[in-house]
């Protein structure tokens, strides 16, 4: 047998969208055969002018399941009128008749809205409490966004958070506004002797369909740029755990569907289970250390100390800009990367053994690049790369739009150059010596490192 | 809510209530109704099922035990009350019409 799955985005109260689309459907050969959360999927046959029709069950269980007595009952007046049971979607149930003028399920307008109140306020205590997540979670991301932005504009996973959290939160205040707003309008209409009021399935859906696709691209952009930055395995091992979760979730909630438990039991063992998880995440992540270091490349044995050497691929080198480090025991070169759809930055360092090993300043290169690549966030990362206060100067060795200077509070120099799209702070105790041959090179190795 | 909703009855709530002065299951009141009114009045599987409902909560109609699996109720004598209650004033309204309109005939020329 033939089937075809559609995505549902329909709201409880959209009893009527519900109704026109399934007949619509039926007409083209498609029944309704199974409705899932997301999913609905539809059986092939012969085209059939059909009438469905939606009553709604508050008692029913969201999870679905076999039906209960009373569903049963109900299912046996809906037979005596002509009315076949489809399927039944949260507290909504499906029927179809071939009937041409069929009684209607719900012959008192009144009635019915008094059954969708009652089914609004089953759902309200959750859909707040959903809703008040939503917002902690924006309020937190705001905090950390307001501590690290450059962090998280640049980094594909924190984008796809920071857009997954306020479109749920915004697609949760629309739903509970469009529910309160057909409520009234509807108490209006039935106290006049009209009927219900039509749902809002249109807007909705269109909310729906759009943060659903910005949600999609921030996933793919985020997938994208974690396998360019060479993160793929992470990406995998992120992605393999969130399945693992929901199948943890998922599992014993179909298990237990399927072999009838009711809501209230259901709900329990997912809070539960999602408890014993969550405490289980906590647990796991206190006992990591906070920051696990990359293994270096090789060590190396100091006389006071042990040091890690790294041999990352960085941009610059102190040798591109004709420094010499021939003679010295070790240069490590180090970086950190992150790249998103607006900017891509990188930190990164050469430095050589410090005063304590060899006598006398070793020279060294501390620098962060910033790729610009959406420009009206230009400004803001210009302001935000520098953590301290940098002065306007004239420099004209850079060939750029504008430097700026500082100094740390052990005497050394800091720099901010700001090309076109990239900018560079740089830390260096080359900075007051360098040429402009220097300062020629690196531009260069900023300005075409992202291309 | 439901004090609002119950001051006055709807066809519906009248003609089920009436056709429970015979225990009856579900499906029964709604060919009793069908066949009482002629088929003017309809009443949708699902409003009967919220009727029945509320009726039970009201205490206005009963479940009576019985020995399958379907739900057999009838009239409470709080629920003859409202049945009468009602009754009498849809006849004040008749006595009102009759009043107006009988009058409004015989002047009629």
């Amino acid at each position: 047998m033939k089937y075809t799955y559609r995505m549902s985005f329909f709201r409880p109260m959209d009893a009527d969208a519900v109704e026109r689309y399934l007949s619509r459907m039926a007409r083209k050969g498609w029944f309704l055969s199974k409705t899932g959360q997301m999913f609905w999927r539809f059986r092939r046959g012969e085209p059939a002018s059909l009438t469905y029709a939606v009553t709604y069950f508050p008692e029913a269980s969201v999870y679905g399941g076999p039906m209960t007595l009373a569903q049963q009952e109900l299912a046996e007046y809906c037979a005596t009128a002509g009315w076949e049971y489809v399927a039944q979607w949260l507290r909504m149930q499906i029927y179809v008749t071939d009937r041409p003028n069929p009684v209607p399920l719900e012959t008192d307008e009144r009635q019915k809205l008094e059954t969708i109140q009652a089914v609004f306020r089953k759902n309200l205590r959750v859909n707040l409490l959903l809703l008040a997540l939503y917002l902690l979670q924006c309020l937190l991301q705001s905090y950390n966004i307001s501590r690290n932005l450059l962090q998280y504009l640049s980094s594909p996973a924190a984008l796809l958070f920071l857009t997954i959290w306020p479109a749920l939160a915004l697609l949760m205040t629309e739903n509970l506004l469009a529910w309160t707003l057909w409520l009234r309008r509807s108490k209006r209409s039935v106290e006049r002797g009209g009927s219900c009021a039509p749902s809002f399935f249109r807007l909705s859906r269109g909310m729906e369909m759009g943060v659903t696709a910005i949600i999609a691209v921030f996933l793919l952009q985020s997938l994208w740029y974690s396998l360019r930055s060479g993160r793929g395995s992470a990406v995998l091992v992120g992605g393999g755990f969130a399945v693992l979760l929901l199948l943890l979730i998922y599992v014993p909630v179909w298990w237990m569907r399927e072999r009838g438990f009711d809501e209230e039991s259901i709900r329990n063992v997912t809070l539960l289970i999602g408890g014993v998880l969550i405490v289980g995440i906590i647990v796991v992540a206190l006992a990591q250390p906070t920051f696990q270091p990359i293994e270096p490349a090789w060590w190396y044995e100091g006389e006071e100390a042990r040091y890690g050497i790294y041999d990352d691929p960085i941009p610059l080198r102190l040798e591109d800009i004709g420094v010499s480090t021939e003679g010295l025991p070790y240069s490590t070169f180090s970086r950190s990367l992150s790249r998103s759809p607006f900017l891509s930055k990188i930190s990164a360092d050469h430095t050589c053994p410090p005063e304590e090993e060899l006598p006398g300043e070793q020279p060294y290169l501390e620098y962060t690049m910033v790729h610009v690549s959406f420009p009206p966030l230009y400004d803001l990362c210009r302001q935000e790369l520098p953590w301290m206060e940098m002065e306007l100067v004239e420099d004209d060795r850079w060939q750029a739009e504008a430097v700026y200077a500082a100094s740390l509070s052990d005497g050394s120099p800091v720099l901010l150059v700001c090309w076109e799209k990239d900018l560079l702070l740089l830390y260096s105790d080359l900075i007051p010596q360098l040429t402009e041959e220097q300062a020629s090179v690196i531009r260069e190795a900023v300005t075409s490192y992202w291309k | 809510m439901a004090r609002e909703k119950f001051q006055t009855l709807t066809e519906q709530m009248f003609y089920i209530l009436l056709c429970l002065r015979e225990e009856r299951c579900g499906v029964d009141v709604m060919e009793a109704v069908a066949q009482l009114t002629g088929g003017l009045v309809a009443i949708g599987p699902g409003t009967l099922y919220t009727l029945l409902e509320d009726f039970l909560r009201e205490g206005w109609i009963r479940e009576v035990p019985t020995q399958g699996r379907k739900r057999r109720y009838c009239l409470t004598d709080s629920g003859e009350a409202r049945l009468r209650k009602e009754a009498e004033r849809l006849r004040r309204l008749c006595g009102d019409f009759d009043a107006v309109m009988g009058q409004g005939e015989e002047d009629a020329p």
